[in-house]
């Protein structure tokens, strides 16, 4: 979504957002879908010492219609997290609360029946080769009481939702990597969970799948009503769909809130490392610093990093301030994210001119904007 | 053609009648064997993916303990087994001697080795796709017949392959218990009384056999995607 000019500015402040508020079409709010309360999980070994602490007292609560966001680099223990959620990994302590029950206090049936209402997705699909795409769609729905037209039509039913009527018949081995995790979609929807865990779901796809499968699981949340957990090391993924978000690292979860206010203040470093991957603002701050002199910067110039949300009125501030104060406005970098379908804006500009109107220019700035950051003097 | 026979081959020729009821004996042993391995091969191939570590019913005294007892029947030498038997045969089969006596440790040697075949062919379905079917809440059982036996069946029908091939191979040392069999018939006739057309023409069958054996199992497994 960079690459936007930044008259989206002037538009974002005509468009009242308010960073409490879901975007439209989401459903409503505040059921407590699941909760994961201290949960921890270490991986023993023969040796004490080495034992992997892969979750550590990790509690979250994820609640109805979210589409809920972990984001960490590999080996931060996301996968392991999301898999104690339906307990294919046993949490070592702490509990998984959903819909107001344990699960880790379950029995092996009773567990087996709740994993039916959890929809779960892999990366690599995992579907199985020796079933056609109709026959790994129907596989959870063996022993279920419908009659074989009625499991035939809900086959069909779900084919279509995901789009693959036509590859009904054809085996895995014939699909694209995107119409194989449309068929893994298909296949963890049979049974009407409410929940759907995807592990790396687009991890192993191609920006444009990635796209299609993401724009996928938008509409499935709106349309089966569900709530949706998603792990994924792409900050690119995290800002177009989650509405909340998670940032973990080596087994914490060190950040956690709306994808808004994460994104736009980010606290914690790793936060600002993934934020760095999807913007290009770093490097124009590292050329700031390392190279001045070839963004022809004079001296007495005063360089300003400004963010703007949706909510804060930015209609061409700039050019009052300029007019106002007397003073030059240079705009060296400008870009607009989209967060979730709301603009999120960043400049960098050079202020010159005498230096008590930029003072007062800058103050004025300040009121315009969500956060301004003074860079450096020249 | 017969005559041409008569010449090529005139030992074969006149032993004709014992080289028929040969080959039925060794269709009878392998087949009798093949069958009764399977079954056992298949549990206890099953049984150690299961039990093994990060298995789906994971059980470290089972796995250990039956992975141990297929590898000491794998070093006994067949010959050597089938002395070892003889008390278990007659127990088990009501005689020790004859095809009879012969399927008993055939089974013996072959359901470790079977057993190790399944094993490394459930070992290779994907633990992803395991993962997913426990996820849509699947048991343990469930997993066993519809993934399980159903995803590694390609490597299941290569690994029988195999076993059967080597079930012929032992099943010519049967004549150590008068088992009868090709195998017995080409030592008696061939190598015994110097016929080596006999056993020429034996190895021929047998070549005939095996690569029959190998082709229907290519087209089977070949058939799983």
């Amino acid at each position: 979504m960079t690459g936007h000019t930044f008259f989206i500015i002037a538009y974002m402040g005509k468009r009242e957002y308010n960073s409490t508020q879901l975007p439209p079409g989401s459903l409503k709010r505040g059921y407590r879908m699941i909760e994961l309360r201290h949960v921890c999980k270490t991986f023993e070994t023969t040796d004490k010492e080495k034992s992997v602490h892969a979750v550590r007292d990790v509690s979250l609560t994820i609640e109805d219609g979210e589409i809920f966001g972990i984001i960490g680099f590999s080996g931060a223990g996301k996968s392991t997290l999301v898999r104690c959620i339906n307990l294919l990994e046993r949490p070592t302590s702490g509990s998984v609360i959903m819909d107001g029950e344990d699960l880790t206090k379950m029995t092996e049936r009773q567990l087996r029946q709740t994993r039916r209402k959890i929809g779960m997705i892999f990366q690599h699909f995992n579907l199985m080769n020796s079933r056609t795409v109709f026959d790994n769609v129907a596989y959870p729905l063996f022993g279920s009481k419908m009659s074989k037209e009625r499991k035939e039509r809900k086959v069909m039913e779900l084919l279509e939702i995901v789009g693959l009527t036509e590859k009904a018949g054809a085996y895995p081995s014939q699909l694209s990597g995107g119409q194989k995790q449309r068929v893994a979609i298909a296949r963890a929807l049979a049974n009407n969970p409410t929940v759907l865990l995807c592990d790396e779901a687009t991890s192993a796809l191609d920006p444009q799948t990635t796209q299609d499968i993401l724009r996928l699981l938008q509409r499935l949340r709106e349309r089966l009503k569900l709530t949706i957990i998603l792990i994924t090391h792409e900050m690119a993924v995290v800002k177009q769909v989650c509405t909340r978000v998670a940032v973990m690292e080596e087994g914490r979860v060190v950040e956690e809130g709306r994808i808004y206010d994460v994104f736009s203040n980010p606290q914690q470093p790793i936060t600002r490392r993934f934020i760095r991957t999807t913007t290009h603002i770093e490097g124009v701050e590292e050329l700031l610093k390392t190279d001045p002199s070839s963004l022809g910067l004079a001296s007495g110039d005063i360089v300003v990093r400004y963010d703007c949300s949706g909510d804060r009125t930015s209609q061409a501030s700039v050019s009052r301030i300029s007019r106002e104060y007397g003073v030059d406005i240079s705009i060296i970098f400008g870009n607009v994210e989209m967060l979730l379908g709301t603009p999120f804006g960043t400049m960098i500009v050079v202020f010159r001119g005498e230096e008590k109107a930029v003072q007062a220019a800058l103050t004025e700035f300040e009121k315009t904007a969500s956060r301004v950051e003074v860079i450096c003097r020249v | 053609m017969s005559e041409l026979l008569t010449k090529i081959a005139p030992n074969f020729i006149k032993t004709f009648p014992e080289f028929t009821e040969s080959f039925f004996e060794t269709l009878e042993m392998v087949g009798t064997a093949a069958a009764t391995s399977a079954l056992f091969g298949i549990f206890f191939g099953v049984v150690l993916v299961v039990t093994a570590p990060g298995g789906i019913m994971e059980n470290k005294w089972i796995n250990s303990i039956l992975d141990k007892i297929i590898n000491v029947f794998r070093a006994i030498p067949f010959v050597i087994m089938i002395a070892l038997l003889l008390p278990l045969t007659r127990l088990v089969m009501g005689t020790s001697i004859g095809t009879k006596g012969a399927i008993f440790p055939l089974v013996v040697a072959t359901v470790p080795f079977f057993s190790r075949q399944i094993h490394s062919a459930l070992c290779e379905v994907d633990k992803g796709v395991i993962e997913a079917a426990q996820a849509m809440g699947s048991g343990p059982w469930e997993i066993v017949f519809r993934v399980y036996l159903r995803e590694g069946l390609g490597g299941m029908i290569r690994g029988a392959t195999i076993t059967v091939v080597n079930l012929i191979t032992l099943s010519a040392m049967a004549g150590c218990v008068g088992g009868g069999g090709l195998g017995d018939y080409a030592i008696r006739y061939g190598f015994q009384r110097k016929m080596t057309d006999v056993t020429i023409v034996t190895c021929i069958v047998l070549l005939i056999l095996v690569t029959i054996i190998q082709s229907i199992g290519n087209v089977l497994s070949a058939k799983r995607h």
